[in-house]
């Protein structure tokens, strides 16, 4: 269970290894990614449980590479995690079964919060 | 002259003048005919009688003459034979009454008498008598008359007696009866109450038809006809004739005696012709008269007098008394004329009255105009201004008028400038916004100078608007723009602020997870690094490096918070629309009060006293429970904390907030006062502005009461204001908020415009 392989993309240096020091410190394994692009290609290399994608980033953004991520591999998870305060979930997303709880608005206080999403019966097929 | 009075002269002057000169000519014409008439008449009887009895002594003379002749002509006939012819004499014509022979000696020779008889001893010797003198001479000599005892008239008539050698050998005398002279005289008819009678020289009536008078044998000398007839002078006038009237006379002399036959008629007879037409002519001017009196009076009756009316109704109308009406009901002319001039009157009136209307309108716009109006004149002189003006002026424009404006009020003097530029210019002067300073506070004002020029009046009309609450209430409307504003521009730079902030916060958060020695995670970390987690451990609390990482977490959460609040709305969070009753609202939030944190720790809100005042019947209104919640807290928390500041500073103060719900129309409203110190006016403005705060640092973000502006006015539709509570001394005694909420809300949607950004 702890071997979750987990995929962070976010266009902020910082944001995803600061939390993937903190889930990886939680035992996760941990893959990083700047962009929709290289996540795309690294989810082809070798699939992830759960990804947390931010929603505002250059290039492709958050919904298209959710969307792309989950065509490579259905039973993936999602987490979107937007600095954006007035994100509303687009119809399609929420037609992968992505709700609103899956959806985290930064800056979070506690990290924490992500390790219960992971690990809460919330991500459908949460046991991968 | 009045009319009237010219009337009645023209009426008079053009008729009964003339008609009484043509009276009088035709009288006098009337007369002179009757008079030549009469005249020509009496002529002609008079001669005729004249003629007549000169025949009738003629005819007797010459009977005397013949007889006197033949006297001698038997000049040896015996004595007896001549008494015989004399016999035959008398017997032959009964005009005489007695015959006599006179010898040329004047011995009476022979005597018969128609009634007497004679003898030779009878005759006396005459010759001496005056009818022996005369006709001695040869000459017929006529006696003047005497009267028988019998009353018939006599006369004496001597004719010489000639003999064949034609001389006079002696004289017959006769006394000749004139009854026949009577009788003609009698049988004269004049006519017209006329008669005829004779006078003889010396005067005396001697015929006339009744014989009575004639035997009274009056003198006539008093009556001037005789005189005249006597004198030979023409009877040209009117006199007093025998009958004792004024007569019409003429005369003739008769050939034969120094008689006269006079004829006379009586005035009244004679010219009563005249007198009739005198009288049918005075008749027709009085009747000219009457039918021009009438004639007047109809006149003035139906022109004058209406006409009168009309000009006093004029005379009325010219002294204001516009509802004077002429009652004139006739249909002629006068009658249009009086209708004409009340119609005139009446559109008149109409006019005036408009004209009042009017005027009264005017009165009232300009009354009603929130502008003070001031009109001047050239001089600057006050003629006319509105409620408004005598306000702004403070009741002093009474006192100024016919004064100069700026010397009755001087705080008007500063337009004196525009008021000399309007009159020079002659065109409108306008001032924008001026500002001044009354009583050390802000006015403003819009000064609008117009030229006037109508009716060749000039002068000006100031206007003044006091347009400090319209500036106001611009500054608001910004203001609440920038409100509005706020909201869209921070959900743009929110991404911005988040996206570093959740790294930053991240990153101490790893730094709290890394240092925590006590983690066995961190121990194996140390382990592999060769750090004992003590030394570690200790050097972390010597340096507080905790404390800081501990703070920056909270810090980034105080930005983070400051960020969510200014987003609160436009992120979609779960929302709590529901028909809610705002009393349940209010009471739950003063029980979440009573225990809320925040408001425990700095001010204890068990130690204010709450007074509710929750209307029961307060209708149940659509909107959301947690934002309006929000508000509510929020406006209690302000409360509660001004409060506490007075709190702090003031003696014996005790805290007291009043919650009050009512029913406003299709709105409830919500009342929260305290008896705090109140707002200074000069925070009025911003109050609603985010991040406008008057607290301490660190007291509150600035961003509760525009929450408050947002959620209410943004979200609901509702208001949301304060007014100053004030104590009976005028001094500030708090505050006291209003929100009002519509019952029926039709729920605006939560989200702001722009969806994901």
């Amino acid at each position: 269970m702890m071997n979750k392989r987990i995929l962070i993309v976010d266009d902020e240096r910082l944001t995803r290894i600061s939390l993937a020091a903190f889930l990886r410190d939680a035992g996760y394994q941990v893959s990083i990614a700047a962009d929709g692009k290289s996540a795309i290609r690294m989810h082809q290399e070798r699939p992830f449980d759960v990804c947390i994608v931010d929603i505002r980033m250059p290039g492709m953004n958050g919904v298209e590479t959710i969307l792309a991520l989950h065509h490579i591999l259905p039973s993936s998870r999602f987490l979107i995690y937007t600095g954006s305060p007035t994100f509303t979930l687009p119809s399609a997303l929420s037609a992968l079964g992505i709700s609103e709880e899956l959806v985290v608005y930064k800056p979070v206080l506690d990290m924490n919060i992500f390790l219960s999403l992971i690990s809460s019966g919330q991500m459908r097929g949460g046991g991968v | 002259m009045s009319l009237k009075t010219r009337f009645l002269v023209v009426f008079i002057a053009g008729a009964v003048l003339p008609l009484t000169l043509i009276g009088v000519v035709q009288t006098i014409s009337s007369y002179t005919v009757h008079r030549t008439h009469v005249d020509s008449v009496q002529y002609e009887i008079a001669r005729n009688v004249t003629n007549e009895i000169d025949n009738y002594l003629g005819w007797i003379e010459n009977e005397l003459s013949l007889a006197a002749y033949t006297w001698f002509l038997p000049v040896d006939q015996p004595k007896k034979t001549r008494y015989g012819l004399l016999n035959e004499l008398l017997a032959y014509n009964n005009a005489f009454h007695s015959l006599t022979v006179i010898d040329d000696k004047g011995q009476e020779m022979a005597r018969a008498s128609r009634y007497t008889v004679f003898d030779e001893y009878d005759l006396d010797m005459c010759s001496d008598s005056p009818e022996f003198q005369v006709a001695i001479g040869g000459d017929r000599y006529l006696s003047p008359v005497s009267f028988t005892p019998y009353g018939e008239p006599l006369v004496a008539l001597a004719v010489p007696m000639w003999d064949v050698y034609h001389r006079v050998d002696g004289v017959l005398i006769a006394q000749v009866n004139l009854t026949y002279m009577w009788d003609i005289i009698a049988r004269i008819d004049v006519g017209s109450g006329g008669y005829t009678y004779m006078v003889d020289g010396q005067q005396r009536l001697i015929a006339h038809e009744d014989s009575s008078l004639v035997l009274q044998q009056r003198d006539l000398s008093d009556i001037m006809g005789v005189q005249q007839a006597q004198a030979g002078r023409s009877l040209d006038h009117s006199y007093l004739g025998l009958s004792g009237e004024r007569v019409i006379g003429s005369y003739q002399t008769l050939a034969y005696a120094d008689w006269c036959v006079l004829v006379e008629v009586p005035m009244h007879q004679a010219l009563s012709g005249v007198y009739r037409t005198a009288l049918v002519n005075g008749l027709a001017v009085l009747a000219t008269l009457w039918m021009s009196g009438w004639l007047g009076w109809y006149i003035v009756r139906t022109v004058l007098h209406p006409l009168r009316q009309v000009q006093d109704g004029a005379a009325a109308l010219g002294q204001g008394d516009l509802s004077h009406r002429i009652d004139i009901q006739a249909l002629d002319e006068i009658g249009a004329l009086a209708q004409a001039f009340n119609d005139m009157a009446s559109r008149l009136q109409g006019m005036i009255a408009e004209r009042a209307h009017l005027q009264n309108l005017l009165q009232n716009i300009t009354d009603s105009m929130p502008s003070a109006l001031i009109t001047l004149n050239p001089a600057g002189r006050v003629l006319t201004w509105n409620p408004a003006a005598e306000a702004l002026a403070g009741g002093r424009l009474g006192q100024a008028q016919e004064r100069v404006l700026w010397e009755a009020c001087p705080e008007l003097l500063r337009y004196q400038v525009l008021f000399e530029q309007v009159l020079q210019e002659r065109r409108m002067v306008h001032r924008h916004r001026e500002q001044l300073l009354l009583k050390n506070r802000p006015v403003y004002r819009d000064v609008s100078v117009f030229p006037l020029i109508a009716n060749g009046v000039e002068g000006v009309v100031l206007r003044i608007d006091d347009v400090t609450r319209r500036v106001r209430l611009e500054e608001m409307m910004l203001q609440s723009a920038k409100m509005a504003s706020v909201g869209g521009l921070a959900a743009g730079v929110a991404h911005e602020i988040n996206n570093p902030l959740g790294a930053m916060m991240q990153s101490a958060q790893i730094l709290q997870v890394a240092f925590d020695v006590e983690r066995p995670r961190t121990r194996k970390w140390l382990e592999t690094c060769d750090v004992d987690p003590d030394n570690l451990a200790r050097y972390l609390v010597e340096r507080g490096l905790l404390d800081y990482i501990v703070g920056i977490r909270e810090t980034g959460a105080r930005a983070a918070k400051i960020v969510s609040d200014l987003l609160s709305f436009s992120r979609k969070t779960s929302s709590d629309v529901a028909i809610h009753n705002l009393n349940q609202l209010v009471v739950r939030t003063l029980d979440l009060a009573d225990t809320d944190y925040d408001l425990k720790k700095r001010y204890d809100f068990r130690n204010i006293c709450v007074m509710r005042d929750l209307a029961p019947d307060l209708p149940a209104l659509t909107c959301d429970g947690q934002q309006i919640q929000q508000v509510i807290l929020n406006l209690l928390r302000n409360a509660a904390q001004a409060m506490s500041k007075m709190l702090e500073t003031t003696e014996g103060y005790q805290p007291l907030l009043k919650i009050r719900t009512e029913k406003r129309g299709a709105w409830v409203r919500l009342v929260i006062e305290d008896n705090g110190p109140g707002i200074p006016d000069t925070l009025a403005s911003r109050l609603f502005e985010p991040f406008f705060t008057s607290k301490e640092v660190g007291e509150g973000t600035g961003l509760g009461l525009w929450l408050c502006w947002s959620i209410v006015v943004e979200r609901h539709g509702g208001r949301i204001w304060y007014e100053p509570v004030l104590s009976r001394d005028g001094t500030s005694n708090g505050t006291r908020f209003f929100v009002q909420l519509p019952v029926s809300w039709q729920g605006k949607p939560l989200g702001r415009e722009g969806g994901e950004a």
